[in-house]
């Protein structure tokens, strides 16, 4: 029964303990001279809020928090929103950090549309893109990032789609994701990106 | 031993009202599962796109105005995109709401069922 005891004392501290390194997430390869080839965003190019041509070249030697959204979203992207904010805010000073947010309506979403509301978002909008394009592309791109995105007529306001933030590194993968409708999941979020800070200190 | 019995009910029943004694909860139920995901769990919004219900004008002074605009949706004057949709909510409903989100965020001024009927009347 002591044992017992001291298990469930073993589990409990093994789980509150942080990671020191976080994991790539996603499809991952071994090549044949036996190194890891871990997924990667692939090359992209969209107009930002200002439009301005946005490709991998604007997040050199950066980290960024990337989401999905469209700004006629009845359903879970203010929430999202929000939160997304609450990251901005929390790495104000973090001269290493972008993020990055996809409409993945761009029929309603133009780039005059995507600058009023970071106008009125009232957020840092040099470290923050809001990004349009075409539709294809960004639906393809939400696939890279393992982000459920779909037009589907039935649902709210038309596209259906989930909530999640992702974290990516200077290398273009995938480190850290949470659900961005749960504000307990993005408080780990932002550890997360303590955490992939902590790689790039020399 | 009965005695004890009566004692502990009693205890119990006590615990359970004062726990369950969250204002409106049927209102709740409502702004949960419709207005939640834009004027967020605390009623703060996303301001100035998705406003805040705190002291809202709608609830201090113009409470008779809300339950049309309710029912009707609005539309943002900032980004036409971003809409208020329509609610078909019956008058039970938009009067537990109104006195849900008013006890929380407003003047703690309640709005009676027979006030709402008449003004769901003269919508539109």
């Amino acid at each position: 029964m002591k044992n017992f005891y001291l298990l469930l004392l073993a589990i409990t501290f093994s789980c509150s303990t942080q990671p020191k390194e976080l994991p790539f997430i996603g499809f991952q390869e071994t090549l044949d001279d036996g190194t890891i080839k871990y997924h990667t965003i692939p090359p992209f190019s969209f107009v930002n809020q200002d439009s301005l041509k946005i490709d991998n070249d604007s997040f050199k030697n950066k980290i960024y928090a990337a989401d999905f959204f469209f700004t006629s979203c009845p359903s879970i992207c203010p929430k999202v929103m929000k939160q997304m904010v609450r990251i901005a805010d929390s790495q104000e000073n973090n001269e290493k950090f972008k993020l990055v947010s996809h409409t993945i309506d761009p029929k309603r979403d133009t780039h005059e549309v995507l600058k009023i509301y970071a106008d009125n978002l009232g957020i840092d909008q040099s470290k923050w893109y809001f990004l349009t394009g075409q539709k294809d592309e960004l639906l393809d791109m939400a696939d890279e990032y393992y982000v459920a995105a779909y037009e589907d007529p039935t649902a709210p306001g038309g596209f259906d789609h989930s909530g999640k933030i992702l974290l990516i590194d200077t290398k273009g993968h995938i480190r850290a994701f949470c659900d961005g409708t749960d504000p307990d999941d993005v408080t780990q979020f932002i550890k997360d990106i303590d955490v992939l800070m902590a790689e790039y200190d020399d | 031993m009965i005695k004890y019995l009566n004692i502990i009910t009693l205890y119990i029943l006590i615990i359970y009202i004062s726990c369950a004694s969250e204002s409106f909860p049927g209102g709740k139920r409502v702004y949960t599962s419709n207005c939640e995901s834009c004027h967020m769990e605390d009623g703060s919004g996303l301001p100035p796109m998705y406003p805040s219900l705190h002291n809202s004008t709608y609830l201090n002074s113009n409470l008779k105005e809300l339950p049309c605009i309710i029912l009707n949706g609005k539309q943002s004057q900032l980004i036409k995109n971003i809409i208020m949709p329509a609610h078909d909510f019956n008058d039970v409903e938009l009067t537990n709401l109104i006195n849900y989100m008013n006890v929380k965020w407003g003047t703690n001024q309640n709005i009676l069922l027979k006030d709402v009927q008449k003004n769901m009347k003269n919508c539109k």
